[in-house]
C-alpha cells in the first residue's frame, strides 16, 4: 500500500471504493498495530495548534527569576528601624532596560525583593523606611543589604511608582542597569523608557539628582517641572522642561491625547495596558487625535480610535493589530 | 559534538544544585507540558503557571527529591493532577470532562497519562522536523481543517504537490514511530544539545 493512499484515507480524501480498500489493507495482522499508532498520532495532532503560544526561552527567564529569588538572603534588623511616616508627595516611575522580562511576582522575605509579572500591583509595597512603591508589570524592586543603615538604596528593573518617605539623613537612591537617581530634597518623578533606552526623570516638586550609573560625578540637578534623560549609548545627560502625564497611566488609568498622531497614541497605550499592539499598512497617518481616556478597558478605547479614522482592529490572543480598512 | 544525558543523569546533577541541568530539563519538556496542561485549564497563562510551578516545586524540594516512576510519568502526573486541581477550584470539572479530549477523567492510570505523554512528545519531535513547507501544507490540512484541493488553491500549487508534502508527513510519523520504538526500548529520554 503506497503512503500516499493511506494519508489520503487519514485526510478523508479517498473515495468510498478506495476507502473500502484501504480499510481491507489495514485490518491485515500485520498493518494493524502500525496504523492504529499512526492514527492515534494523526488524531492527536491538533494539539500542537497552540505550540506558539508557549515559549521556552520566556518562561525559562521568568523560571530563573523564580531560582535566584530563593538564593537571596534574608535580611535582619531592619524591621527595628523606626521610620518617619511624613511622606513627601513623591512620586517615582523608572522604567528600567529590562522591560522583556515577565517578572514573577513573589513576596518571599518581606522588605527584600518585590516582583510582579503580567500583572500591575494595586496595593504598594511598604518599604522598611515607609517608602511606598507601586509596581507595574513586569517589575522587579531589590533592596540593597544595607537598605536604611546610611543610605536607601534599592535597584528596579521594569516600572515603579515611589513615594519617597522623608529623611533627610539617609538619601534615597534608585539604581537602574545604566543610571541611578537620588532624592536629595522632597519630591519627584522619575520615568525611563526602554524603547528609547534612556532614562527619565521628570520633577513635580525638590531637587533630583541623575547621574550615570558608572561616573557618579556625571550628573545633573533637577528642579520643578523639569525633565531629565540619560541616554547610556553616548553617556549624555539633558535637562528639559517638558513633561508628559501620560507616562503615569499605567497608575491612573487616565491618558489624554492632544493633536496625537497615531504612533504616539499607540505607543502609549502598549504602556499604559501592557498589551501588544501593533500599527500595519495604515495608507494614511495623518489623522491626529483629540481625546480623553478615563478609566476605560483598552478595547473599548481601540473601538473608538479605529472607528475615528476608517481603521479595522484585529484582535489575535493577547496582540492587537491596527490596519487600513 | 553532541552531549546526551538521560532524565535520570539531568535529576541526579538538578540534586547537585546544577541550574544548567535544571535549565535543561525545563526546555525539553516546558512546551508539551504547557500543550497538555492547556487543553485541560483553555487559558495558556494558566497551563504556563501550572507547567512553572511543577518545576519549580522540583527545585525547590531538590535535596529530598526522590521518585518511584519516570521522570516524565512524574511531570506528567504532575500537570495533569494540577490542572485538574485547578478546575476543580473554577468548578468547571464537568463541562471539562464532557469534552472528550484524552481521557479527561481524574482515574487516569499512570499507563494511559504516560502513552498520552509519549504521543505528545513524539508529535512534537516529528511536526518539529518537517521542513517549512511541509509543515505548512500539514497545518493546513489538521489544523484549519482544508481539503487538498483547497490547499492547492490557496498556496497556488498543483493537488499533485499537496498530495507529496502529506506523503512525506506520514513517512515522517512512520519513521518518528520506529525510532520512538528505540526509545521506549532504552527506556531512556534523550536530548540532544548540538554543541
Amino acid at each position: 500500500m503506497d503512503e500516499l493512499k493511506i494519508v489520503k484515507y487519514l485526510s478523508g480524501e479517498l473515495s468510498e471504493n478506495e476507502a473500502e480498500e484501504v480499510k481491507q489493507w489495514i485490518d491485515h495482522a500485520e498493518h494493524k498495530a502500525e496504523f492504529e499508532k499512526i492514527q492515534q498520532l494523526w488524531n492527536s495532532s491538533p494539539l500542537l495548534k497552540d505550540e506558539g503560544l508557549f515559549q521556552a526561552d520566556l518562561s525559562w527567564k521568568k523560571m530563573k527569576l523564580r531560582i535566584d529569588n530563593e538564593k537571596v538572603k534574608p535580611l535582619s534588623g531592619i524591621f527595628a528601624h523606626k521610620w518617619s511616616y511624613a511622606i513627601a508627595g513623591l512620586l517615582v516611575i523608572l522604567l528600567g532596560a529590562a522591560l522583556f522580562f515577565k517578572y514573577y511576582f513573589q513576596e518571599t522575605a518581606p522588605g527584600l525583593q518585590f516582583m510582579t509579572q503580567d500583572r500591575k500591583q494595586d496595593q504598594p509595597v511598604i518599604l522598611p523606611d515607609g517608602t511606598r512603591v507601586f509596581l507595574n508589570r513586569y517589575t522587579r524592586v531589590v533592596l540593597d543589604q544595607d537598605f536604611g543603615k546610611d543610605t536607601r538604596t534599592l535597584s528596579l528593573t521594569g516600572e515603579a511608582y515611589f513615594e519617597v518617605a522623608k529623611d533627610k539623613t539617609k538619601p534615597f537612591i534608585i539604581k537602574t542597569a545604566t543610571a541611578h537617581v537620588k532624592v536629595v530634597g522632597t519630591s519627584f518623578n522619575v520615568s525611563a523608557y526602554h524603547d528609547q533606552d534612556s532614562v527619565q526623570v521628570a520633577v513635580n516638586t525638590g531637587i533630583v539628582e541623575l547621574y550615570s550609573a558608572e561616573e557618579i560625578s556625571h550628573k545633573i540637578r533637577l528642579t520643578i517641572g523639569k525633565k531629565g534623560t540619560y541616554l547610556p549609548k553616548n553617556e549624555k545627560l539633558v535637562s528639559n522642561p517638558y513633561f508628559d502625564s501620560n507616562i503615569f497611566a499605567w497608575r491612573t488609568h487616565q491618558l489624554s491625547f492632544k493633536n496625537a498622531d497615531l504612533k504616539y497614541v499607540v505607543n502609549m497605550l502598549t504602556i499604559a495596558y501592557g498589551k501588544d499592539i501593533k500599527i500595519k499598512q495604515v495608507k494614511d497617518d495623518s489623522f491626529r487625535w483629540n481625546l480623553n481616556v478615563d478609566h476605560l478597558e483598552l478595547d473599548s478605547v481601540l473601538k473608538v480610535i479605529v472607528g475615528t479614522n476608517n481603521l479595522k482592529l484585529t484582535k489575535a490572543g493577547g496582540s492587537y493589530l491596527i490596519s487600513s480598512k | 559534538m553532541s552531549l546526551n544525558l538521560s532524565d535520570g543523569e539531568l535529576l541526579d546533577q538538578i540534586k547537585k544544585g546544577d541550574e544548567k541541568a535544571f535549565e535543561l530539563l525545563y526546555k525539553a519538556y516546558f512546551k508539551i507540558l504547557c500543550i497538555y496542561s492547556y487543553r485541560i485549564v483553555k487559558s495558556p497563562d494558566v497551563a504556563e503557571e501550572i507547567v512553572q510551578d511543577v518545576f519549580f516545586h522540583i527545585w525547590d524540594k531538590r535535596k529530598s527529591f526522590e521518585l518511584t516512576i519516570s521522570f516524565k510519568s512524574y511531570l506528567f502526573r504532575a500537570v495533569h493532577n494540577n490542572s485538574l486541581k485547578y478546575l476543580r477550584h473554577q468548578k468547571i470539572v464537568s463541562a471539562y470532562e464532557n469534552s472528550g479530549f484524552f481521557s479527561g477523567t481524574e482515574e487516569v492510570t499512570g499507563q494511559q497519562l504516560l502513552e498520552e505523554a509519549e504521543i505528545l512528545q513524539m508529535l512534537h519531535k516529528v511536526v518539529d522536523s518537517l521542513p517549512e513547507r511541509t509543515r505548512e501544507i500539514f497545518e493546513l490540512n489538521r489544523f484549519k481543517g482544508l481539503k487538498y484541493q483547497e490547499i492547492a488553491e490557496f498556496l497556488s500549487v498543483s493537488v499533485k504537490t499537496v498530495e507529496a508534502h502529506m506523503s512525506a508527513v506520514l513517512k515522517s510519523l512512520r519513521n518518528g514511530l520506529k525510532d520512538y520504538g528505540h526509545f521506549i526500548w532504552l527506556g531512556l529520554f534523550l536530548i540532544f544539545i548540538i554543541g
